[in-house]
């Protein structure tokens, strides 16, 4: 035992859920994927966001093990596609944004099938009850409402008592009722210590779940991390809101000099705002003006939210 | 082993919730029967009698030509027993033989019909006219009772498990890849060897069920009795239900489209059915297209289940046919198996 646990504390990997390095893909000669890196430790939730065409789906493909990387290595729970694929299976649900199951059965009859594929199930019962699904046992897919249908198809995922969630744009054409329902199960299936994998368009949705964030751009990351961590770091590298606290008898002359200098601020007791090009310039300017002007208190650059974090890391409106 | 049953199931399930699938797989087959049977069964042409000549009656194969056209057409054949298979399959209504004693043999069924009645006639009169005429014997043989439908019901049963493979799998397959369905499967621990076998065993079990609709409506309709032979029907229509079944998935391997796997599948049906003798014989194909249609699976099924039920008026595949047969199924369902897509945009 004690071993073990020196080993994970000696090799990082053995707590991540998730391990890609360098992953390249092509179709024909067009890139989706160029090198890209990702990581999630369990029991986290990953976002990933990008524009179309940035690689998205081709990730969850790759991580789903449906198709290979032309370079690179995957590692789900320490193990690769290649050399573990049926054990992968019954620990990697995937759902996808549509899927048709088939329209004359009833809910049960699927739930019943997908109980078959796998080994260790959780109880029909069980999922149907959590999912709010079991009045719907008898009823007909084809009858189904489109919230409906992505519930029993997150059933006949969960059934299987994944580890490893890949979420591929769960609610896209839901209506929000049915989102936040659906956000609740994701958020009790992390807190029961899964680990979830999200790929989506929703800003609120990465927020809801993520507790790691990664921004994809043209097959590349190009911000990745605990979510805060990346906010932050977007933040650092401006353009961000600065707040600025100067003393209240010297506000009018800041306020005048900094809109001398072609800032458009606003002014409330105290404390001055405006808008930044880059922090490091920000900076640069309230040290010159400082030693002019006296009572600066403190500067605080704004975090932006991950929706304005996106539009700047990916020159992509939201 | 539970991942096969719930997949047969789902596959039977499928089959019976489909209201189209379930009149197309058993309707269509008993309609075939009763319009075809009802037209040919009784049909009585006024052609003249056709005989087949055995080898050793060449000799006066001219005399007798030239001594009965028009009332009798021969037809020449190698010896008595090829002329005699003419005759239990009724190409022929009699075959005319020169015995070891000299003699010759007529040997016909059914006398009191006038086409035998004329041949005998004209037989006598050659006797009559020519001084060194063998003597005439005359045999009347009771051939096994064969009829239209005879031929028939076992072309149906194997152009329904073509059809039913081709169009319920197929496009099944198709249908399911669209719809993100397979793309599900694959992403779930079941074993695609079970999920392709699933096909198999549910496209035997309606088989199955088609095989006993038709051969009921055949009693009704047609007095056909099948039981002699209900086990060969079932088995033999099973290996043509894996068979097609194979060449289903092969024609939906990477198609995407339902409209585009409809295309493919008439195609193959139209060259099927067109060099097939289903439901009728085909006059002769040129000779190498006549050698090749002999291979075809549809024909060697065809060909397998009216030996088992008529052994004395069809010979049984030959064992290149049946090579040929289990070759295609393998290469069809491994090629398959090569180029199968689970997604509609995999490349």
């Amino acid at each position: 035992m004690q071993n073990k646990a020196q080993k994970k504390d000696q090799n990082p990997e053995l707590s991540l859920a998730i391990s890609a390095r360098g992953l390249c893909k092509s179709y024909g000669e067009t890139t989706a994927l160029n090198g890209l890196d990702l990581v999630i430790p369990k029991g986290q939730c990953l976002a990933l966001l990008g524009p179309n065409g940035a690689g998205k789906s081709t990730t969850i493909k790759i991580l789903s093990g449906m198709t290979t990387a032309d370079k690179g290595q995957v590692q789900i729970f320490g193990k690769s596609w290649s050399k573990n694929k049926s054990e992968l299976r019954q620990s990697v649900g995937l759902v996808m944004q549509e899927t048709n199951l088939y329209k004359r059965f009833s809910v049960l009859e699927t739930l019943q099938l997908f109980h078959s594929f796998y080994r260790n199930p959780k109880k029909i019962l069980e999922v149907s009850e959590q999912l709010n699904l079991t009045k719907l046992h008898g009823k007909h897919m084809g009858d189904l409402s489109g919230g409906q249908k992505q519930l029993v198809h997150l059933a006949s995922t969960l059934i299987g008592n994944p580890s490893f969630l890949l979420l591929d744009e769960p609610t896209v054409g839901l209506d929000i009722d049915t989102r936040n329902l659906f956000w609740g199960y994701i958020k009790e299936y992390l807190q029961g210590g899964g680990t979830v994998f999200i790929a989506t368009h929703y800003f609120e949705e990465a927020m809801q779940l993520a507790t790691h964030v990664s921004i994809l751009s043209a097959g590349k990351t190009v911000a990745h991390g605990p979510l805060d961590t990346v906010l932050e770091n977007v933040a650092l590298q401006g353009p961000a809101m600065v707040d600025l606290q100067v003393n209240a008898v010297n506000a009018d002359r800041w306020a005048k000099t900094l809109k001398a200098a072609g800032l458009k601020v606003q002014k409330s007791a105290g404390s001055i705002a405006w808008k930044a090009t880059t922090p490091k310039e920000e900076l640069e300017r309230i040290a010159h003006i400082a030693k002019e002007v006296a009572g600066f208190e403190s500067i605080r650059f704004r975090k932006p939210d991950i929706q304005q974090a996106y539009e700047q890391l990916t020159q992509t409106p939201g | 082993m539970n991942q096969l049953l719930q997949l047969v199931i789902a596959r039977l399930r499928e089959f019976r919730r489909e209201p189209s699938a379930f009149t197309f797989v058993l309707l269509v087959p008993v309609l075939w029967l009763a319009i075809l049977g009802f037209m040919f069964d009784s049909s009585q042409d006024e052609r003249p009698f056709k005989a087949a000549v055995a080898s050793s009656a060449e000799l006066i194969a001219s005399e007798l030509e030239s001594s009965l056209s028009p009332l009798v057409s021969l037809v020449h054949t190698l010896d008595a027993s090829a002329a005699e298979k003419k005759f239990l399959k009724r190409e022929v209504d009699g075959w005319i033989e020169l015995t070891a004693d000299q003699r010759i043999k007529t040997v016909y069924s059914d006398p009191d019909s006038s086409r035998s009645r004329s041949m005998l006639w004209a037989i006598e009169r050659l006797g009559g006219k020519a001084e060194s005429a063998p003597a005439l014997s005359k045999q009347q043989v009771v051939r096994p009772k064969s009829t239209y439908i005879d031929y028939l019901v076992p072309g149906l049963i194997a152009m329904t498990v073509l059809t039913t493979s081709l169009f319920g799998i197929g496009m099944t397959l198709v249908a399911n890849r669209r719809e993100g369905l397979l793309t599900k499967y694959r992403s779930t621990p079941v074993s695609s060897v079970w999920l392709f076998s699933s096909y198999f065993i549910g496209r035997i079990f309606i088989f199955s069920l088609e095989l006993a609709t038709l051969l009921f409506a055949a009693f009704l309709l047609f007095d056909y009795l099948s039981y002699p032979f209900l086990w060969k029907f079932f088995f033999i229509g099973s290996l043509g239900c894996i068979c097609f079944s194979s060449l289903s998935i092969f024609l939906a391997a990477k198609t995407s489209n339902v409209g585009a796997y409809s295309g493919k599948a008439n195609l193959v049906m139209l060259v099927f059915l067109l060099i097939g003798d289903v439901f009728y014989r085909l006059p002769a194909l040129p000779g190498q297209v006549d050698q090749l249609a002999k291979f075809l699976p549809l024909n060697t099924l065809t060909q397998w289940l009216r030996h088992h039920a008529s052994p004395r008026l069809y010979d049984a595949p030959t064992a290149a046919q049946i090579a040929v047969f289990v070759c295609l199924t393998f290469v069809f369902f491994l090629s398959a198996m090569k180029l199968f897509r689970w997604s509609a945009d995999e490349s």
